[in-house]
């Protein structure tokens, strides 16, 4: 009741960065508010490079580091471009595992088999699923919110590299959505 | 331009579409925030585990401390508890022995009387180190209420051992003394013979 009650004051000053909050108290109060906020975009996101099993994983991963490295987060940072940077590399070590990573440039998401998608902002969610994973994972940062530089952040990329896949990525879906129409 | 807008806009309502209707369940999200909050009662257990080490540690540097503050404080000096102090030294190469009284209402017969007495034979006995500094050992008998202070100088001819690094606070000795009340011997009784209390 308490906490609810804390949360909800908390929840009315957004002034303050949860994370930045969470960062100097280390109240679960915080971190609650982080899941709130953020765990379905970074869930879909992961998912949208994986598959639900393992971006379920990923996501919990990534609030375990949160709690574990919290102090290494900088407030130049946004927190939700922080917390996008831990579950990409929590997402490569696993793929890493799996000896996934080198086929990275090529690999297309799991989830386009399982996701069975009917009207047209599916085909189109669909045809994302099907770009390469750079492309993806660009594009998919895009739809997200963040801006060129945050995304180069997020991905370790030059700003140049990230524009190119962002490029190529909308080139290759009006491409395909072009011929699924027109077929 | 419009064209790439509206797409745009097209791609980024697919996506919010899909994240509302593919979201994470309510369980889920909870069984996250339930796995976060256990690294920090973990915290709580390694921070008593340090307390509680810390604490041990104190606990056996008291008792490392305790033991040797105990000795200081029991065999410190304080000349109000001896009867006689005998001053063993040297003059002019001269092995000479002083004897000074607690002043006390006796006839200078009488004082004669106990001198003699303490003279009189020679004798076997066990003192315990009070002080050892540059200048002086100061010990203690242990039957008799005698303090014996021996000039360093002196110390070096009656025993063979390097008493200056041996002879701590608190350390049992065994003396030797003839009739005149000259000590002839020292030796140290703990190291050697496991003694450490007065016999």
């Amino acid at each position: 009741m308490l906490i609810a009650l804390k949360t909800w004051l908390h929840k009315v000053s957004p002034s303050r960065d949860p994370l930045e909050a969470y960062q100097q108290t280390g109240e679960d109060v915080y971190i609650e508010i982080l899941i709130n906020t953020y765990s379905q975009d970074l869930f879909h996101f992961l998912k949208g490079q994986s598959d639900g099993v393992l971006a379920q994983d990923i996501c919990q991963k990534t609030w375990l580091t949160v709690v574990e490295k919290r102090h290494l987060y900088r407030n130049q940072q946004t927190p939700k471009a922080w917390l996008f940077s831990i579950a990409r590399n929590a997402l490569l070590d696993e793929f890493k595992k799996q000896n996934r990573l080198c086929a990275l440039n090529e690999q297309y998401s799991d989830a386009v088999a399982q996701d069975t998608l009917e009207n047209e902002n599916g085909d189109l969610y669909q045809a994302i699923l099907t770009l390469p994973f750079l492309q993806r994972e660009a594009l998919s940062l895009q739809l997200e919110g963040f801006s060129l530089q945050e995304i180069a952040t997020i991905t370790n990329s030059e700003s140049e590299t990230i524009k190119t896949r962002l490029r190529y990525a909308k080139q290759t879906l009006k491409q395909r959505l072009g011929d699924k129409h027109g077929e | 331009m419009a064209n790439n807008h509206d797409f745009d806009k097209a791609l980024k309502h697919a996506y919010q579409q899909q994240k509302q209707q593919h979201g994470l369940s309510k369980q889920a999200l909870e069984q996250m925030k339930a796995k976060c909050r256990q690294p920090k009662q973990s915290k709580i257990w390694q921070q008593a585990q340090w307390a509680m080490a810390c604490a041990g540690l104190l606990f056996l540097g008291a008792l490392w401390i305790q033991p040797q503050s105990e000795v200081t404080h029991l065999y410190s000096l304080d000349l109000t508890q001896y009867d006689n102090i005998e001053h063993h030294g040297k003059e002019n190469g001269q092995y000479t022995v002083h004897i000074t009284r607690k002043q006390k209402p006796q006839s200078h017969e009488a004082i004669q009387a106990k001198h003699s007495e303490l003279l009189a034979e020679a004798r076997s006995f066990h003192g315990r180190v009070i002080e050892n500094n540059s200048e002086f050992l100061l010990i203690a008998d242990c039957k008799q209420n005698t303090l014996l202070e021996i000039e360093k100088s002196l110390l070096n001819d009656l025993s063979d051992l390097n008493l200056d690094g041996q002879l701590h606070q608190g350390e049992l000795l065994a003396l030797t003394s003839n009739k005149k009340g000259l000590l002839v011997n020292l030796t140290t009784l703990s190291q050697n013979q496991g003694i450490y209390s007065c016999p």
